[in-house]
């Protein structure tokens, strides 16, 4: 696999899909995603995995754990539901920000909705020419509730 | 288990969680989140990209300071923002230790919130991510 080094034409192309919204998708939220996420991660918090106890506090019942929302399910640019305009470009996660507003319960159908926000070039000293992108994904439930907003930046270069 | 805003105080200490990540452990994660970027579980991938073997998920990292916060604050609790920034490398067969402290400590709403600065952290003490979390306490 060749990797190519960014370009400005490039960046060019990023800038056209700024303020673009993704394609929306839905995914299903079951119970299952949920304690393989917490067993991957080693977390037996009772609140993604055992309904007994989860159903004797506030949620009522079992919940999503952050690691859902960090998850790729829920993130179109990482998980190629957003195509970019360049390949073959090395790209990392650089920050992240999740607003949780309201719990995902298992059988919700969260409608997932991103668009980039923000290019910005930047001239790295050692990685040479860099974009940063910024991007916002909002996690809307069946009932019309936001239940979480991300806010992202990726860098490629 | 439950925490109670009148127990924490600007400096109190996030309990802290510590992690040993395995190769085993990426490639659960990796089909669990649904993230097959090769360089996390394919070592000629990862030396091809100039790495000494393959990495530690950023959102792996991310997921661990969220059991972090939901360890601590238990079910009575609730997170209600996280930010994290990956700022360093780290791979299986270290010990990654996932820290916290208080930072604000504030009511808004009518709802009793706390702010704590969190990080992870590897053998050498360096911070690899960085970020925050806040949360609403009873």
């Amino acid at each position: 696999m060749e990797i190519l080094k960014l370009t400005s034409e490039d960046i060019a192309k990023l800038k056209t899909m700024v303020g673009r919204e993704s394609e929306p998708y839905k995914v299903e939220a079951d119970k299952s995603m949920f304690w393989q996420l917490a067993e991957a991660i080693g977390d037996t918090n009772p609140l993604w995995q055992d309904e007994i106890t989860a159903k004797k506090t506030q949620y009522k019942g079992i919940i999503a754990p952050p690691a859902f929302y960090i998850s790729f399910w829920m993130n179109p640019l990482a998980n190629g539901k957003i195509i970019l305009p360049i390949t073959g470009r090395r790209g990392f996660d650089a920050e992240h920000e999740w607003k949780f507003n309201a719990p995902i319960h298992p059988g919700d159908v969260i409608t997932v909705k991103s668009k980039i926000i923000n290019v910005l070039e930047k001239q790295g000293k050692k990685s040479g020419l860099m974009a940063f992108c910024t991007y916002e994904t909002t996690l809307t439930n069946q009932h019309g509730v936001k239940v979480a907003v991300e806010l992202g930046i990726q860098v490629m270069l | 288990m439950a925490l109670y805003f009148e127990d924490v105080q600007v400096g109190t200490q996030v309990t802290p969680l510590v992690k040993h990540p395995t190769t085993r452990q990426l490639v659960m994660w990796a089909g669990a989140s649904r993230d097959f970027v090769e360089q996390h579980y394919d070592k000629d991938n990862a030396m091809d990209r100039g790495l000494p073997g393959v990495i530690v998920h950023g959102a792996l990292k991310a997921s661990w300071l969220g059991q972090l916060i939901t360890d601590w604050i238990g079910t009575n609790g609730i997170l209600k923002e996280l930010k994290c920034r990956y700022r360093g490398i780290d791979y299986p067969g270290t010990e990654i230790t996932c820290r916290g402290k208080v930072i604000k400590k504030y009511i808004e709403d009518g709802e009793h919130l706390i702010v704590c600065e969190i990080w992870t952290e590897n053998s050498k003490g360096e911070q690899t991510t960085t970020g925050s979390a806040t949360i609403a306490l009873p």
